[in-house]
Formats: structure tokens, C-alpha cells, sequence
């Protein structure tokens, strides 16, 4: 592939390679223009576009390690601390152009946690992944493509193990093993930006057990492989996306990642693109591993998301004049305190990660859940203050058809006019951008994304450290027994 | 013409316009000074633009650099004066 450098090269590629993908029961033919899939490709070229801009250059661009050369920090491994420290601040800063998820994220985590993982994979078995997989990373590190990080499977019935399910394809696994490769079979479900990405890394979803090897690999998988296809998922009101018009309160970016089934049917997979294949005791460390690096994000983006969010707020309140009252003040305050809280969460894991055998940096774990953790809440109650903030009018704005109508157009007008000197149109754009942010499909998306909030609590019971806070009460208590 | 190099930081939290700024202090700079990238080289005056007072770039420039930093961490100086400062 050639190196994808500007937003039309991304966009380019994307219509060079065909993926067999079902958008609301149709096959898609060019996803490159697909409405659905616009706003989607829109976030995830500003990856791109920002990279180019010297304006930007400082945090969107790193220098590779292994070769020296400029590369995409979505491309990187972190070699330091501040590396870990800047991946924040540059998903706050793409969040402040997008107000959306970008999607580039969970390729680059799955990129850091693979390279960590095969180099303790080849110490303990001599195997020869982590050489493989850096092969691998100079190719996306040259051409600069996009992958999606494919770790959470179906999981069917969630009391047994993968080899335990009554169809053994709701965990994707290995079906077979060749002298040129592997072919596999199974699905990775809510994969962000994998119908305007070009390879997906599929992971395992959970630690594994003795029994189920099968299902303990990693491989780089092109999405226009044979027997890969793609089923788009609904999001809330995304046929205003489609219409392209003010109701969609940010046209141009998606709500959130835009999420599609990713099946995998008897799909060929080379050994140069394998990087586990199973060594089931490993799982567990890899989802770690992941799961911690993708935690570590959301204080950056979720962050500057809430930044566009309280500002909105605050234009909503001036729009209709109660910018000044105490108590909007008051809600403001909270929600820049929420959104101060889980950025320097994110901040705080970054800046006591440390540096994992393979010479990766990786973040603190029990501080990077606890980060995740508070954005499974906080937006919630962020979202809530701006709903009280901006008022019921946010539930019952009439269509913008309504307002170009030429008969009772001139009512929306007169009738939805906040303060003098704004328009009813501009006051209109402010709340749909609102509600586009704290509705539906947002909200959900900071719950369970990069893991449910009780798989953030089962991290805190194993990484708490209990006996050892038990320890320093009882010497503080003087019980000795 | 004096060579000036210009360096950004990434502007993840900016404090004010940071853009809107820098675009004053370019336009006041016409005529006075050439602007080239960092890795352009040829110049012994830098003007480091920051969004705000972590000033990040700076603070990871090697001691021994060999440069001369105009440093800009918000938009209460007026361009005209960060200009003089560069043409010094």
C-alpha cells in the first residue's frame, strides 16, 4: 500500500479496498462515500490531517524507534514516559477538533500490547513472534494504515468457557493450521472503525485456560481478506447524519467510533501476520496489557469531548440569557471539575507507567482503570448538568425542515428566539451539538467502552493491594496478631 | 531577511486562541522575517509558540542548544513587540 499521508490518500485507500460490508441490510459498494460511514471517515482523517499541520506536529507525529524516521504517533510505541504522557494530550487535542472518537486508538493499543506481549511470549517458549511483529510495525508505521484493535468476541453464554460454548465460533479461534498459515473463524463484536479501516489485529477477549488453545491467538488480518464481513451498527438518530443537516448537531463528525460485527469465515491468515498462536497462558496478560492501555485513553478524549460539551453548555445559557445566574455557573464549574478529573486520571497513569522487558512503556495499571472507571460515571453526570443547563427545549426542537418551511418557518423563528443579537439558527446548531453529545449511543459508548465498568472493579480487587493496606492498619492499630 | 525558526507545541489544552494569535504575529512579521521549520536549519533566533504556560517543547529543548528562544505562552504581549524582540 502506498504511505497514506493526507485526507484524501486515507480516503483513496479506502475506496481501493473493497470490504464486504452490510450497512441496514444492503451491501455496500463504495464505503469510501457511504453516508453512514462519512462522519466516521471524516474523525478519523483528522488523524492525518492534523499530522501534517506544524501547528500540531509536537503530539500528533513521534520518531519511530526502530527505523528513526517521522511516523504517526497512532503508529508508535512508547519509548518513555512523556511518550505516554503526550499520547493523552493528543487524543484531548483531536477531541477538541472532533468532539467525536477518532478510532485510531484501539489499533495503536493493540499495537503497544502486542509488542509487550510477544517479547515475553518468545522468552519463555523461543518462538519467534516479536521479531515477526516488528516486521509488522514497520509496514504500518511506513504506509501508515489503519488498523482496529478486534479484541471483545461475542462470548455467547458468559458463564462457560470459549471451548465450552455450544457454537464454538462466539470466540474467534483457529480452525486449522498449515504449513503456510492459520485459518480462522469467529467474530469480533463493536469494532470501532473497522468499516473505514484497513486491517484488524484480533486479540483474545479474556485469560484462558488449559483446553482452550485454540482460541489463544493474534494476527494481523486484512479487512478485504476472503471470508471477512462487516455488519454496521445502529447508532441514535443516524439518519440525521444521513440527511447532513443541523439536526444532526455535528454533521461532519460521528457521534461516537461508529461500530460494525466483524466475522471472520475460514479466513486465511499467513504465519509472517500471526503473533500468538496457542499459548493460552499468555491471554491473560495481553487482555491486560490492552485493557490498561486503552483505559489509560479516555481521560484524554472523553476529556476534551466534555471540554466542546461545557461549552456548548455555556452557549446554550448565554443564548437564552441565564449565562449569568449563580446556579448555571455553579453547574459549569462541575462540569469542568469532571472533566479536569478524568484527564488528569489519564495523566496521572501515564506518568507512573513504566518500562515493560520489551523496552515498551506502559501505563499504571490500577490508576489507568480508576480513570475508565470515573468516565463511566462522570459523563453521565456531566451530561445530565447540561441537560438541566439547556432546558427541555433540547427534547422538543422542531426539525430544521420546519424552520426552512415558508409557511411556519417565520413560527420556529419568532417562537425558539433566545437573546437579541442571536440567531434562532445559531441557538438551534448549539443545542442539537448538545444533544448530539450527551444522548443514546455517547453515553452508552463511555460505559462500555475499552470494558464495562465491573471489569474496571475486578481490576481494583486484584490490583488494590488489600493485604497490604491491611498490613499498614494493623501496625498503625499496634495489633500484632 | 532574518531566518527565524518557528516551532508549535501540539496544543492539546490551549488557554487562549493559540492559532488566532500566531496568525497576528506572522501577519505583523511580513517583510521582516523568513520563517523556517525546525528541521530547516540556518537560523540562531527560535520562536516557540505554546498554548500555554507548560510550555512543553521548551522544556524538552537540549541545554546545550544553540539557539536564542522567543518564548510565547499567551496572547498578553502584543506581536509587534515579540517581532522586535526576533529582529533584535
Amino acid at each position: 500500500m502506498n504511505r497514506i499521508v493526507t485526507k484524501a490518500d486515507y480516503v483513496q485507500s479506502l475506496k481501493d479496498r473493497k470490504v464486504v460490508i452490510y450497512y441496514n441490510g444492503r451491501l455496500v459498494e463504495d464505503r469510501s462515500s457511504h453516508p453512514g460511514f462519512v462522519p466516521h471517515i471524516n474523525s478519523a482523517a483528522m488523524t492525518y490531517e492534523l499530522a501534517r499541520m506544524p501547528e500540531y506536529e509536537d503530539l500528533m507525529t513521534a520518531k519511530s524507534h526502530l527505523t528513526g524516521k517521522k511516523i504517526s504517533r497512532f503508529t508508535h510505541i512508547h519509548q518513555s514516559v512523556d511518550d505516554l504522557i503526550r499520547k493523552v494530550q493528543m487524543l484531548r487535542l483531536i477531541s477538541h477538533e472532533t468532539a467525536s472518537c477518532y478510532q485510531r486508538c484501539v489499533g495503536f493499543d493493540a499495537l503497544n500490547a502486542v509488542y509487550m506481549t510477544t517479547y515475553e511470549i518468545d522468552e519463555k517458549y523461543g518462538t519467534s513472534y516479536f521479531k515477526r511483529f516488528e516486521a509488522y510495525l514497520k509496514k504500518i508505521q511506513e504506509e501508515n494504515f489503519m488498523l482496529v484493535g478486534g479484541m471483545t468476541d461475542p462470548k455467547g453464554d458468559r458463564s462457560k468457557r470459549p471451548s465450552e460454548q455450544a457454537d464454538p465460533d462466539l470466540f474467534t479461534r483457529v480452525i486449522e493450521k498449515r504449513n503456510d498459515g492459520i485459518v480462522i473463524s469467529g467474530a469480533k463484536a463493536h469494532q470501532t472503525g473497522a468499516v473505514n479501516s484497513h486491517e484488524i489485529m484480533i486479540m483474545p477477549t479474556q485469560a484462558m485456560g488449559p483446553g482452550d488453545e485454540a482460541y489463544a491467538v493474534v494476527a494481523a488480518v486484512p479487512l478485504d481478506a476472503p471470508g471477512v464481513t462487516l455488519i454496521f451498527g445502529r447508532q441514535t438518530n443516524e439518519e440525521r447524519k444521513v440527511e447532513g443537516s443541523i439536526d444532526a448537531g455535528n454533521v461532519n463528525f460521528g457521534m461516537v467510533g461508529g461500530e460494525a460485527l466483524v466475522i471472520f469465515e475460514g479466513v486465511f491468515v499467513p504465519w509472517d501476520r500471526v503473533f500468538m498462536c496457542g499459548e493460552a497462558d499468555f491471554c491473560g496478560t495481553l487482555v491486560e496489557r490492552f485493557a490498561t492501555l486503552h483505559r489509560q485513553n479516555y481521560g484524554g478524549c472523553k476529556g476534551g469531548v466534555v471540554d466542546i460539551m461545557v461549552g456548548a453548555t455555556a452557549l446554550a445559557a448565554e443564548y437564552q440569557g441565564t449565562l449569568k445566574a449563580s446556579h448555571i455557573k455553579d453547574k459549569l464549574v462541575e462540569m469542568t471539575h469532571l472533566a479536569e478529573t478524568v484527564y488528569s486520571g489519564s495523566v496521572a497513569c501515564s506518568a507512573m507507567g513504566s518500562k515493560t522487558k520489551s523496552g515498551a512503556y506502559y501505563p499504571d495499571p490500577l490508576l489507568a482503570n480508576c480513570t475508565k472507571y470515573n468516565v463511566t460515571q462522570h459523563i453521565y453526570e456531566v451530561s445530565r448538568l447540561a441537560h438541566d443547563v439547556a432546558g427541555g427545549i433540547l427534547a422538543t426542537l422542531p426539525f430544521e425542515q420546519d424552520l426552512r418551511h415558508p409557511e411556519i418557518g417565520k413560527y420556529v423563528e419568532k417562537y425558539m428566539k433566545g437573546i437579541e443579537g442571536v440567531s434562532t439558527e445559531a441557538r438551534i446548531k448549539v443545542l442539537r451539538l448538545l444533544e448530539n453529545m450527551t444522548g443514546g449511543t455517547a453515553l452508552v459508548e463511555s460505559m462500555h467502552g475499552a470494558g464495562s465498568p465491573q471489569s474496571q472493579r475486578v481490576m481494583y480487587q486484584r490490583l488494590g493491594k488489600l493485604p497490604e493496606k491491611m498490613r499498614m492498619a494493623k501496625k498503625l492499630a499496634r495489633v500484632n496478631e | 531577511m532574518k531566518r527565524v525558526g518557528l516551532k508549535y507545541c501540539g496544543g492539546c489544552d490551549c488557554t487562549y486562541d493559540r492559532l488566532g494569535y500566531a496568525k497576528r504575529l506572522l501577519g505583523a512579521a511580513e517583510g521582516h522575517i523568513q520563517w523556517v521549520s525546525m528541521e530547516d536549519g540556518g537560523f540562531d533566533t527560535v520562536l516557540m509558540i505554546h498554548g500555554c504556560p507548560v510550555a512543553c517543547p521548551e522544556e524538552k529543548l537540549d541545554p546545550d542548544h544553540p539557539w536564542r528562544v522567543v518564548s510565547v505562552t499567551d496572547d498578553r504581549v502584543a506581536p509587534e513587540e515579540i517581532i522586535k524582540k526576533l529582529i533584535v
